[in-house]
């Protein structure tokens, strides 16, 4: 690369940018406006599915079936009583129920032992009834309710654990936003135009809207409700506790606006505090500021343009883009004002510094946004999202720092400051400190080269050793500290009730009214009692509630025969099936349509397996699936006609499980894959800005140590690899080599100079260095202010960012220097 | 009859209102209460006997067709029907025995019979906020309302396929109510020539769900205004979650039903 070509192309816009700097500032800020004009539309999205792309086929499964079947994520309240049959529990429980069902927006129904369907039989009448209904409030009545739940098959582990001691109630919202309608009277029905009824335009309902899910905001609205109430209610004699995913889901936006806020905040401050120290001019501080800032609203605006809600991955953006950004400012500004001061020419000290720096400037934010970019191809939606974003982030305040600042350097009044006033006594013993540190590495580096590359590759070696460890892990529930509310209510639910997370197996009967087959109906029956639990050994999972229309036909049936208790079974003839599905279609019931489609086609059976790790969910979906479609094979009944044979079902599972097992999929591959774009992007920009393959290579090396050795301590301690940690590669990498262009510009540039190793390593340290040093401070605080966070995701994320950083300024200022000892020794050797 | 002296007077009323009216003295037009009076008391006809036809139509397009044959009798007050399903074959000749009492306050009667079982099974049901044989139509849409249950609103006077219609505004008095029917309020419209309903927009119990009436071909058989195709469609917002159409056909009033048909006993034989 010309690099004297380049920069005096630099000079030479720059110039320009100073002759228009009106016009250029207008134009900066008309653009800029346009693009924040989006910034209210930004939405947030903490959902389970929301790691996940749009079009993952995974998910486009659970959103076919949230289609037909609802929202599968619950809350659940539970209620461990004295005793739940006691006539204060029972009033109160009502109470609450009622209530939840007034004030609970967006609501599908709450299901508890109140109004939980009771269906039973005697030798003339049919019941179907609420449960608490069913019984009178004597003591009778009572011991009667105690006695009908706690022999209810249905009930059990549904509403009451196995134990009697723990009830739940479950809340179900609506799986869809229902924006309201202005006008019910006038839009409804389908002949109508908006406006009036006189009109008999015949006009086919547009069915082909876009469909919205339950939005982040409507689930908050829904959760909020909920712990209104169950504050209000929560007593001694009426114990509660909640969990399920909704509520997870919104403890995780609270969580994150927090630290966003709290994140950007302290970013700020930071920034603020270390320019003032590097600058101690107001403009110092001010110019990079604006820099920062509008690069990150300029992010977050293009997200609000293009629909991407911020996710628990983005959160990270607000203080990562300030941390990058301002980097680039940091690099003009310290060369301008040290020019300006010189000769007090201050146009002439902007193309100056935009010259001397703005090479580097781009480069180093265009290996930044590399190594984010590599992850916008990345199967989870959310990385990938940050991939982008972050990426954009990095090219926004590098379009920032060579346009808007020099234009804000020219239009300000700056004053020329004599060399001799600037340097306090603080400042002055910093950079004792700095300078010590960098001697001391020059020295080392210089003279005992060999030790140092043989320490690097015993800790390459450490490291390796430790990556054969590492684990990846998806499991949002251990980003919470241990005593939060939310993980010890899972934890007690999984417990008492067996399972807080449903999977969903869908069992295709491939023809209308194929459920009316009493083989496939049989065969549902048997795979829903065979399921108990999934797994073997230590993957072993008990499994909870299962449901489907078995249950209701078992329920039936045993009603209509006289609640013979033998009769608690589904029927083997296929016309009783239909009459009894009728049957159950018209006695008030809508349960039946949560438990098949309405072309009693497919039919659904959930299971609630407890709160696990996403990769203990893996291992079974091949199990689940297996064992379903062998429950189905093989089983043609001969009474019925052949036609009637269900060779032809299919089994498809899905549900919240499967979203979790995908996502840890979806990770898991993305992540070499990522991984190894970076490094190949980052690679060919290093070999293009030293101007040598073999060079560029080495170059890498300091590169890639530091992230062998973070993974390598995640390894050795345990930390696993997640949404978040695997970030920490590429980012690092897109940081760290910002380090290694500084000391390889330089480097090349004294070496050339003085023909010596030594010399140029010294020069470089004397130089660049500072600058590494300064901008590993202010990159490693940024990312160590995640550890204040509550959530250890961000705890681990932060502090092993952090750790990769720092390392890569010792691999930057002990490695690098030894590897070019090595090389330019020798080669100095052999021309002498 | 009763319901034709209600109509009768009711004309009278709304005529004198006119006369009155045009005169500029204030007198009280017919209120919505009496309004619904009439609706009520319309000669629907007796001793039916008919061809029912409910399509079933899911989200998503698909329909299922159900057909039913229908035999009905007034006895005072109350009506008795009886239902048998004709179609689909799994289904055939499965029963419905209806008597719907006028009384306030006492529960209908209702008994099933499946063929498959061979057993008539009374249900005891005490609401009729359930759907009506899985359609949209609930059994509270299948017959009349209990006019002390609700307030009634007259809102405005307007039009509906061409036709006259005051839209009448219902409220149920009690929770309890709202439970029973399964609907939290109505907005009916009735024609002013026959006091026939030929829309409604009903609050479903269940938040933010609509359910809309409408009323498709409407006949003058045997002298009874009898609705031939009346459409149910429930939805959520804008989204159509579901539809039923029911249409009537071979419909015949005035039929010689003897009262024996409305027992168990004929319940259990069948449609034939």
């Amino acid at each position: 690369m010309d690099r004297s070509g380049v920069e005096r192309a630099f000079i030479s816009y720059t110039g320009g940018l100073i002759r228009w700097k009106w016009f250029a500032l207008v134009v900066v800020f008309v653009l800029t406006a346009l693009l924040l004009t989006n910034l209210p539309k930004i939405t947030i999205d903490t959902s389970n599915e929301g790691f996940l792309r749009a079009d993952d086929p995974i998910l486009l499964d659970y959103n076919r079936f949230r289609e037909q079947f609802g929202r599968e994520e619950v809350v659940l309240i539970a209620m461990r009583p004295q005793n739940i049959f006691a006539p204060e529990f029972v009033e109160t429980l009502k109470k609450f129920h009622s209530e939840l069902e007034e004030q609970v927006p967006h609501l599908d129904e709450v299901t508890s032992l109140v109004n939980v369907r009771y269906t039973v039989g005697n030798e003339s009448e049919l019941l179907v009834e609420d449960l608490m209904e069913a019984f009178p409030n004597t003591p009778e009545g009572y011991a009667e309710l105690r006695r009908v739940t706690l022999s209810h098959p249905f009930y059990k582990n549904l509403l009451i654990s196995e134990d009697g001691k723990v009830t739940t109630l479950v809340i179900e919202t609506k799986a869809f936003s229902t924006p309201e309608v202005e006008d019910p009277l006038s839009t409804g029905f389908d002949d109508m135009v908006e406006g009036g009824f006189d009109d008999d335009i015949e006009q086919s309902s547009s069915e082909s809207e876009e469909l919205t899910f339950l939005t982040d905001a409507e689930n908050g609205e829904v959760v909020d409700a909920v712990m209104e109430l169950v504050e209000e209610y929560r007593s001694e004699e009426f114990p509660l506790e909640v969990a399920g995913s909704p509520l997870v889901m919104e403890i995780l936006k609270k969580s994150m606006q927090n630290d966003m806020r709290k994140f950007t905040l302290s970013m700020v401050g930071i920034i603020v505090i270390f320019l003032f120290i590097t600058f101690r001019r107001g403009s110092g501080v001010f110019i990079p500021l604006v820099v920062v800032i509008l690069s990150l609203l300029s992010t977050i605006a293009l997200m609000a343009a293009t629909g991407v809600p911020l996710k628990l991955t983005t959160q990270i953006l607000p203080s990562f883009i300030m941390a990058v950004g301002i980097g680039d400012s940091v690099h003009i500004l310290s060369i301008f004002y040290r020019r300006f001061d010189q000769n007090g020419d201050k146009m002439e000290a902007i193309q100056y510094a935009v010259g001397h720096s703005g090479l580097a400037v781009v480069m180093t934010s265009l290996t930044t946004a590399a190594g984010l970019f590599s992850f916008s191809t990345a199967e989870l939606g959310a990385v990938a999202e940050l991939g982008m974003f972050g990426g954009a982030g990095a090219i926004f305040a590098m379009l920032f720092s060579v346009i808007l600042l020099p234009i804000l350097l020219a239009i300000l009044p700056l004053k020329q400051r004599s060399l001799g006033e600037k340097a306090s006594s603080v400042e002055q013993e910093s950079k004792g400190v700095i300078d010590k540190l960098l001697n001391g590495a020059a020295h080392l580096s210089s003279n005992h080269p060999i030790p140092i590359v043989f320490g690097a590759l015993l800790l390459f070696l450490v490291a390796l050793f430790g990556i054969s460890q590492i684990q990846f892990k998806h499991d949002v529930m251990t980003w919470f500290p241990e005593d939060e509310p939310i993980r010890v209510a899972t934890e007690n639910v999984d417990r008492d009730m067996r399972g807080t997370i449903s999977v969903e197996v869908l069992i295709d009967s491939g023809k209308a009214d194929g459920l009316y087959n009493p083989t496939v109906i049989g065969n549902l029956a048997k795979l829903q009692d065979s399921l108990d639990s999934l797994g073997s050994g230590d993957a072993k999972l008990v499994s909870g509630k299962r449901s489907s229309v078995v249950d209701i036909l078992r329920e039936t049936n045993q009603a209509l025969n006289e609640n013979r208790v033998e009769e608690y079974r589904v029927p083997t003839e296929r016309k009783l099936l239909a009459q009894e599905m009728l049957l159950f279609e018209n006695t008030g019931s809508d349960d039946l349509e949560k438990m098949v489609d309405s072309e009693l086609r497919t039919a659904r059976l959930t299971l609630r397996l407890p709160w696990r790790d996403a990769g203990a969910y893996t291992e079974l979906v091949g199990e689940l699936q297996q064992r379903s479609e062998a429950a189905f094979v093989n089983s043609v009944d001969s009474s019925v006609d052949s036609s009637d044979a269900d060779s032809s079902v299919t089994i498809s599972i899905t549900g919240l499980m499967m979203i979790f097992a995908r996502t840890l999929d979806a990770m898991m591959s993305s992540m070499l894959e990522s991984y190894t774009i970076a490094a190949v992007v980052i690679s060919i920009m290093m070999i293009l800005l030293v101007g040598s393959v073999r060079l560029g290579l080495i170059s890498m090396i300091p590169n890639l140590l530091p992230i062998t050795i973070v993974l390598g301590v995640m390894g050795i301690f345990g930390l696993p690899l997640d949404a978040f940690t695997m970030l920490i590669g590429s980012i690092a990498l897109g940081l760290a080599v910002d380090d290694t262009v500084h000391f390889m510009h330089n480097f090349m540039r004294y070496y050339k100079d003085s023909g010596s190793s030594s010399e140029a390593i010294v020069h470089t340290m004397h130089t660049a260095g500072r600058a590494m040093v300064v901008t590993t401070i202010v990159l490693s605080l940024g990312f160590f202010i995640f550890m204040s966070s509550e959530m250890n995701n961000l705890l681990n994320f932060g502090g092993l960012t952090g750790l990769a950083i720092i390392l890569s300024l010792f691999a930057d200022i002990l490695l690098a220097p030894a590897l070019m000892t090595l090389i330019f020794r020798k080669k100095l050797n052999l021309k002498v | 009859m009763k319901l034709k002296k209600l109509t009768v007077a009711l004309t009278i009323t709304l005529m004198s209102t006119t006369i009155l009216s045009s005169l500029n003295l204030a007198v009280a037009a017919p209120s919505a209460r009496e309004l619904m009076e009439a609706v009520n008391a319309r000669d629907d006809g007796n001793n039916g006997l008919m061809e029912m036809e409910m399509i079933l139509i899911d989200k998503k397009g698909k329909q299922r067709i159900r057909k039913l044959k229908k035999m009905s009798q007034d006895r005072g007050d109350d009506s008795y029907s009886l239902l048998f399903f004709l179609s689909p074959s799994d289904v055939k000749d499965t029963g419905f025995l209806t008597y719907d009492y006028d009384q306030s306050g006492k529960d209908d009667d209702q008994w099933l019979y499946l063929p498959a079982l061979k057993k008539t099974k009374r249900i005891a049901n005490d609401d009729k906020s359930g759907s009506f044989m899985g359609s949209d139509f609930n059994y509270s849409d299948m017959s009349d309302p209990d006019l002390d249950d609700y307030n009634f609103t007259l809102m405005k006077e307007t039009k509906v396929h061409g036709n006259e219609v005051w839209q009448i505004k219902s409220v149920p008095k009690s929770k309890e109510i709202i439970e029973e029917t399964g609907y939290r309020q109505s907005v009916v419209f009735v024609r002013k020539d026959n006091f026939v309903v030929v829309r409604a927009v009903r609050w479903m119990e269940s938040k933010g769900k609509l359910r809309y009436l409408d009323l498709k071909k409407l006949e003058q058989i045997d002298g009874v205004w009898t609705p031939l195709e009346t459409t149910m469609t429930t939805k959520e917002g804008k989204r159509t979650l579901h539809k039923t159409v029911i249409r009537y056909s071979k419909v015949r009033y005035n039929q010689e039903l003897d009262e024996s048909l409305f027992t168990v006993r004929r319940l259990e034989k069948g449609a034939n």
